[in-house]
């Protein structure tokens, strides 16, 4: 027997279905594309932070040895990794990698060199 | 022809209702999709804002490390005038022991102005905006030793900030980032 009129209930459920499909998907990939923003932002301050460190350096700041420092706030929760170590008479050499994240996937390494040291001329 | 109701096709109501109910559907989609295209959009703008911030910072941070270039000695040359909101340097760059903006040393005196809304870098010509949109912005002068240089003679400042906050999605959702720069010429 024919239908009297209207939808069943079954199209509607159909309906709504997909379309809260594609609503959870579109969630989804904004989600996705938020964290990945987050994800650059930690990365750029992380960089800038080793800059930083390495600059600091560069004019005598009394960091040696090696260690890590957070390099900015953030869920991403960018730091910095450092050593300065000699690597030769007169010269000595820093090292600073940066990381936004507990991924070390697109972490950045910078290297420095300094004419530095007891007795060396300038 | 038969005789009576026809038994079969969809009638003018069914017709309604399914049309209806149809463009309530495509319609919810649709304002799905371009919600989900503003904050794309939304999201890119703001990634791009922070690439220009990290060019902008590479070409003053390159600038700023050579300020006060001066084979001859002669040329004056060095940090000029400094505070939040400026940083006005020159270098000799082609040695001639002057420091004339000429078109064949166009860099030798900059000017780089940090206000909010725009990040200039004055050269011949007048300034030109780096960059664009920050919520705040500024520089920070320290001496060799780190300290802080808020004012009196250019001459210690050594390492120069750019602190840089641009605006995130929600009002007060920003984020602050920091570029650091010393210049290699002894004061």
């Amino acid at each position: 027997m024919r239908r009297e009129a209207g939808t069943t209930l079954v199209e509607v459920v159909v309906s709504l279905l997909l379309l809260g499909f594609g609503a959870l998907a579109l969630a989804a990939s904004l989600l996705e594309a938020e964290r990945t923003r987050g994800w650059a932002l930690g990365a750029t301050a992380a960089q800038a932070g080793a800059e930083t460190w390495t600059e600091r350096w560069r004019l005598g700041d009394p960091a040696s040895g090696s260690g890590s420092v957070a390099a900015g706030p953030g869920p991403w929760s960018p730091s910095i990794e450092w050593s300065s170590r000699s690597v030769g008479p007169c010269l000595v050499e820093a090292r600073v990698r940066a990381t936004a994240g507990r991924s070390a996937i697109g972490s950045a390494l910078l290297v420095t060199r300094l004419f530095r040291g007891e007795g060396c001329a300038e | 022809m038969r005789a009576g109701a026809p038994t079969a096709g969809f009638t003018t109501m069914e017709l309604l209702v399914a049309g209806t109910t149809g463009l309530l559907v495509t319609g919810a989609a649709l304002a799905l999709v371009h919600a989900g295209n503003r904050s794309v959009a939304t999201l890119a703008t703001l990634q791009s804002e922070w690439h220009h911030a990290r060019a902008a910072a590479s070409l003053w941070a390159a600038e700023w490390r050579g300020a006060g270039y001066d084979p001859t000695g002669a040329s004056g040359a060095g940090l000029v005038r400094f505070a939040p909101e400026t940083l006005e340097f020159s270098s000799d760059w082609n040695g001639d022991g002057a420091l004339l903006p000429t078109s064949s040393n166009p860099n030798e005196r900059l000017a780089w102005a940090a206000v909010p809304g725009a990040w200039k870098r004055g050269v011949n010509g007048g300034p030109r905006l780096v960059m664009a949109r920050p919520e705040s912005i500024r520089f920070v002068f320290r001496d060799g030793e780190l300290r802080e240089v808020t004012g009196g003679s250019p001459g210690p400042v050594v390492l120069v900030e750019i602190e840089v906050r641009l605006p995130g999605r929600r009002p007060g959702a920003g984020h602050t980032v920091v570029w650091s720069a010393a210049r290699r010429m002894s004061p």
